[in-house]
C-alpha cells in the first residue's frame, strides 16, 4: 500500500511574537486554516525548530475570533473541523509537516491558551480583510416576476462572478503556483466520470467564497424593489464588464457561439466525455472558433480557459459556451428593463448590427 | 505610564548599547522619563540579557510582515500591565518567563517610540537597565 504523502500546511503570518514566535496563522488549503500556539516543551517525534499545537479553522471561525466573539481557547477547542496538529517551525520556512493529534490527547491539552487570551493581544489576521466585502452593490427590480426568476438571476449572476474571479486569479501572476493547480484540479474534476456544469460552478464557487463571497445583502421583492449584494470590488467590476461587453456585441456572440456549438454537435463532441482524444483538425479549429469568442466577451479569454484545463480543448470550448450562455441569460433581465444596476445599461437597440 | 518632562537626554548619537541600522532610532522617538514600564524576565534577578533586543540575538523576523529592522533592534517594553497578564495566559510564554520587571527609565537613559501599549526603547551604551528595575514580581 502506498504511504500517503504527509499533510502540511503554510504559514502566512506570525500573530504574536515574544522574543520567539508564539501565534502563528496557517493556511492548509482555500477552505481550512489553522491557529497554532507554541507549545511550552518539546513534542516528541517533531523536527528540531519551535513546536506548535494549532487547531484547524474554518473561515467563519477565524472571523468570530478575529471579531472577538470566542477567546482563542474557546476558537481551537470548538473549531468546526475537530482536527489538531502539531508542528516544527523553524521560523524562516513557512512550509510545515503536520502530524495529527486528538483533542483528547495531553499534547493539546497543555498547549490550549488560559481563557480570557482574546484576538486583541495580538496582530490583526491580514487574511480576514480578504473575506469581508468591500463593494454594497444595488439592483433595481421592476415589472412581474414569476416565482423562482429571483433566484435565477441571482444564480446567474452568481456563476458568472465566481468564474469572472477564478479566471482573474488565474491569470493575476501573484496567485501561487499550488493556487493555479487547484483552480486546474476544479476545472477538470466535473468532467470526469459524467460530471455536470451544475456541480462545476458549485465548485467555483466552494473554491472562491473564503476570499471572494458574494452574498445577498438584502432584497425587497415589491415590484419596484431591489436585491442588494456585498461582494469583492475587482470580481464585480469584471462581471459587470462581461455583460457589457456582450450587451455591445450581441449578435456577433450569437453568430460565433453558433459556429462554435454546430462544430461540437456535427462532430458529435457535445457530450463527448473530457478523454474523448481529437484530431489535431479538430482541435485546431475548436480553438479558432473558441478564440473568435472569446473577441467578443470581456475576461473570458479562450487561451486562459485552455491553460485551466490543462490543454483540454473541448473542455475549455464547453466551459466557455456554459459562461456565455449564463451571461447571455443575465443579460436578458437587463435588457427586459426588469433589473437595473446604476453602472450597467442595457437595451435591446445597442448591440452592434453584424453587417450582412 | 506617565511620561515626564524634563531635560532631554544628552548621549551623542552613535552610543547606543546595541548596533543600530542606519537612521536608527528615528527621528521622533524622545528622550524622556517614562515609567512604570513592564517586561517579562526569566529570573528573579534579570540579567542584561533579559533586554536585549531580537535584532541582537540574530533572531528571524516573523513570517508575513514587514518588521522595520530598528524596531527590531529595539528593547520591548509594555506600559499597561494587562497586556504583560494576557501574554502571560499563553502556555509557553507562562514557562519560559518566572518573573515580570517593573521599571522606571529615567532621562538620558535612552529614546524610545510609545504607541498604544507598547514601547520601543534604544538604550544608550553607558545606561546600566538593571538600575531602572524597581521591582521584580513573579509571573
Amino acid at each position: 500500500m502506498r504511504k500517503r504523502a504527509p499533510e502540511t500546511a503554510q504559514v502566512v503570518q506570525t500573530l504574536l511574537w515574544y522574543n520567539d514566535p508564539e501565534i502563528l496563522f496557517l493556511k492548509k488549503n482555500t477552505k481550512e486554516y489553522i491557529i497554532a500556539v507554541a507549545y511550552p516543551d518539546v513534542i516528541d517525534g517533531l523536527d528540531e525548530g519551535h513546536h506548535f499545537v494549532g487547531a484547524s479553522l474554518t473561515e467563519k471561525d477565524v472571523r468570530d475570533y478575529q471579531d472577538e466573539k470566542c477567546d482563542l481557547r474557546f476558537a481551537m477547542a470548538n473549531a468546526s473541523y475537530g482536527r489538531f496538529w502539531a508542528f516544527a517551525f523553524d521560523g524562516v520556512d513557512p512550509e510545515v509537516t503536520l502530524s495529527r493529534y486528538n483533542i483528547r490527547s495531553e499534547v493539546v491539552r497543555a498547549a490550549l491558551p488560559e481563557s480570557g487570551f482574546f484576538a486583541r493581544s495580538h496582530e490583526r489576521i491580514d487574511i480576514v480583510s480578504e473575506f469581508i466585502a468591500d463593494t454594497d452593490e444595488k439592483f433595481f427590480i421592476d415589472g412581474s416576476w414569476d416565482l423562482g426568476e429571483f433566484s435565477s438571476f441571482y444564480g446567474k449572476m452568481e456563476d458568472i462572478y465566481y468564474i469572472a474571479n477564478d479566471i482573474r486569479r488565474f491569470e493575476d501572476n501573484g496567485t501561487s503556483a499550488k493556487a493555479k493547480q487547484q483552480i486546474r484540479e476544479t476545472f477538470k474534476k466535473p468532467w470526469r466520470g459524467g460530471g455536470s456544469y451544475l456541480s462545476y460552478y458549485k465548485d467555483i464557487a466552494n473554491d472562491n467564497a473564503p476570499t471572494a463571497r458574494l452574498k445577498v445583502g438584502g432584497i425587497q421583492y415589491n415590484s419596484p424593489g431591489f436585491v442588494r449584494v456585498e461582494a469583492k470590488r475587482r470580481a464585480f467590476d469584471d462581471m459587470l464588464s462581461m455583460l457589457n461587453s456582450y450587451g455591445k456585441h450581441v449578435q456577433a456572440v450569437k453568430e460565433s457561439y453558433n459556429r462554435l456549438h454546430k462544430y461540437l454537435s456535427t462532430h458529435s463532441l457535445l457530450k463527448s466525455s473530457a478523454d474523448t482524444t481529437l484530431r489535431p483538425v479538430l482541435e485546431a479549429q475548436i480553438i479558432e472558433y473558441g478564440r473568435d469568442l472569446s473577441e467578443y466577451v470581456d475576461n473570458v479569454h479562450f487561451d486562459t480557459l485552455l491553460e485551466m484545463a490543462e490543454k483540454n480543448v473541448l473542455v475549455a470550448a464547453k466551459v466557455q459556451m456554459s459562461i456565455l450562455r449564463r451571461v447571455e441569460r443575465l443579460y436578458e433581465f437587463f435588457e427586459q428593463g426588469r433589473v437595473r444596476h446604476p453602472s450597467f445599461e442595457a437595451d435591446p437597440l445597442m448591440s452592434e448590427v453584424t453587417p450582412d | 505610564m506617565t511620561v515626564e518632562s524634563g531635560e532631554v537626554g544628552v548621549a551623542p548619537e552613535n552610543e547606543f548599547f546595541e548596533a543600530l541600522p542606519p537612521s536608527c532610532p528615528p527621528a521622533d522617538a524622545i528622550d524622556c522619563a517614562i515609567g512604570p514600564v513592564y517586561r517579562l524576565v526569566a529570573s528573579e534577578q534579570p540579567t542584561d540579557h533579559c533586554f536585549t533586543s531580537k535584532a541582537a540575538l540574530g533572531t528571524p523576523k516573523p513570517i508575513g510582515k514587514h518588521v522595520d529592522d530598528c524596531r527590531w533592534a529595539s528593547c520591548s517594553l509594555f506600559s499597561k500591565i494587562e497586556v504583560i497578564h494576557d501574554l502571560l495566559k499563553l502556555p509557553r510564554i507562562k514557562r519560559k518567563y518566572s518573573h515580570i520587571a517593573v521599571l522606571s527609565i529615567p532621562n538620558g537613559a535612552g529614546k524610545h517610540i510609545a504607541d498604544d501599549a507598547h514601547v520601543d526603547f534604544w538604550r544608550y551604551g553607558q545606561f546600566d537597565i538593571r538600575a531602572a528595575i524597581q521591582k521584580v514580581e513573579a509571573a
